[in-house]
């Protein structure tokens, strides 16, 4: 899962739902497991080894799967010229490898970039992100992606998931192994050993989780600071947050006068919901808290402040 | 007293008043903190129609229902078609509390002669003496003040050109703030906040 979305709108659900999937991971690992060792006699050590390698091919193969799972088309500098040149002059202000390029069919505007090393890594940007943005805020959304690629935080990223998928794994081994006193040990010697040990797994992930959250947090940060310095234009990613992070994203594109038609008058008379007046006047705070770093350091970078 | 005249408006429509009213004490306090030039003109979008009399003789029937009998104002007034059937009423007063006075009372001489599903919209226009962003460094600021008859509520505009889509969203919603604490109605669903653009004032 070695993906790093740029994380404009609904950025906690994303990671929610990130820790999820580890979470699942980890459980259907163990599953897998059980059903060897106490199904099918398989002893502990080659279990290991076989879950070993499962993991490493799922980390292998990561960026395909989500190539595949976010319908992102790569596309050729032919079918793109802008685009590429953009990635094209990026790539090179930032010493790395050009990656490769690939647009996905969403109204949604958002961008991502993925891989395990920079040789193997995409960016992609939705439809959406396009029409929504202007060239130099595209490039700045397109900076910022290129410096998790030159920062190398899918890996970092992967390895943090990986961990909290293998807490995941023995949490749940530990748990199975309690209630059927499977694999095969004398439960009555270590019960409250294994009680102890699996309380122990069980704060570990949680404080895994919280790290990983706030090593997201701090590379996306760290983005944000070598994305403006691959761009040379801090206020282009803080212009394209403000366009397109959420209240902004919220308000239409569309003519009112397109509205008007008979069935327009039949709705249902609006209600005001508590939580609108949180979205319409407090945007999200860790967007609000990268457009304020990223507008400091545009008045540095404009008035030669160090 | 006019058949429409101000009088009239508790009788015929109760709810869109207190709400449309909203801003007149926003635009008072916000002339006064100097933060507007004083504003004197709005307008209200409806399609039109010759088959309904009152609409047919709109001219006539709106001149009576603003600048005659007891609650009549000297609001002037004048008329802009756009494509599609749509109109405008274009409305000027030196006085804001009788422009949105008399606002309400052609969207509600219009709603209540059978052309309640013709209106549109009301749109009021202010002119800040500054920016809302910090990055912004202009020293005015054209923004319309729209309101939905459907919605009963308020939102800001600002139109970048006249291109649909094209709007300046990062002060629309400074705007929106500043305005909701001064007392505005504002819509709260943001996603209603359809543009105008083009609009004739």
């Amino acid at each position: 899962m070695a993906n790093m979305p740029l994380q404009f709108k609904r950025d906690r659900e994303l990671v929610m739902r990130m820790y999820l999937t580890m979470f699942l991971l980890g459980v259907l690992y163990a599953f897998f497991a059980l059903v060897m060792n106490v199904g099918l006699g398989v002893g502990m050590v080659p279990i290991a080894i076989i879950v070993g390698v499962m993991v490493f091919v799922q980390y292998m193969i990561s960026d395909k799967l989500i190539i595949w799972s976010s319908g992102a088309k790569v596309v050729t500098a032919e079918q793109e010229p802008e685009l590429h040149a953009m990635v094209d002059r990026l790539a090179h202000n930032a010493g790395m490898v050009k990656p490769k390029v690939a647009i996905i069919q969403s109204p949604v505007p958002n961008a991502f970039a993925t891989g395990r090393n920079p040789k193997n890594s995409i960016v992609a940007v939705t439809t959406g992100i396009r029409e929504r943005l202007t060239p130099r805020e595209l490039e700045g959304v397109l900076g910022h992606e290129l410096a998790h690629v030159r920062n190398k935080d899918m890996r970092v990223l992967a390895i943090a998931n990986f961990l909290v998928t293998m807490t995941s794994f023995i949490m749940t081994m530990l748990f199975w192994s309690m209630l059927f006193g499977g694999m095969r040990r004398e439960k009555e010697n270590n019960g409250g050993a294994m009680m102890l040990l699996y309380l122990i797994t069980v704060v570990v992930y949680f404080i895994g989780q919280l790290l990983v959250l706030a090593l997201t947090r701090y590379r996306e940060y760290g983005a944000d600071h070598s994305g403006a310095e691959i761009s040379g234009d801090p206020g282009a990613l803080a212009s394209a947050l403000e366009k397109i992070s959420g209240a902004m994203a919220r308000i239409p594109e569309k003519d009112l006068r397109k509205l008007q038609t008979a069935s327009a008058f039949l709705l249902i008379p609006p209600h005001f919901k508590g939580d609108d007046m949180v979205h319409l006047f407090s945007t999200h705070p860790r967007v609000e808290d990268r457009i304020r770093r990223l507008r400091e350091l545009e008045q540095r970078a404009r008035f030669g402040v160090q | 007293m006019g058949l429409f005249g101000r009088k009239d408006k508790e009788k015929v429509e109760v709810q869109d008043w207190p709400r449309l009213s909203t801003i007149v004490k926003v635009e008072e306090s916000l002339r006064q903190r100097e933060e507007i030039t004083p504003a004197r003109t709005a307008g209200v979008l409806y399609r039109h129609s010759d088959l309904n009399p009152f609409l047919k003789d709109i001219e006539t029937n709106m001149r009576e229902a603003l600048n005659t009998g007891e609650g009549a104002t000297q609001t002037g007034f004048r008329f802009k078609d756009e494509d599609g059937g749509l109109r405008w009423a274009i409305l000027e007063d030196t006085n804001f509390r009788d422009l949105a006075s008399s606002t309400y009372t052609a969207g509600n001489a219009i709603a209540s002669n059978g052309a309640k599903d013709c209106l549109i919209a009301a749109v009021f226009l202010f002119n800040f003496t500054h920016s809302v962003r910090e990055t912004d460094t202009r020293s005015f600021l054209r923004s319309y003040w729209i309101y939905r008859y459907t919605r009963h509520a308020y939102y800001p505009f600002v139109p970048t050109s006249d291109k649909e889509g094209d709007r300046d969203r990062p002060s629309e919603l400074e705007l929106a703030r500043l305005v909701h604490r001064a007392g505005l109605e504002v819509d709260r669903e943001l996603e209603e906040w359809r543009g105008l653009w083009g609009i004739p004032f």
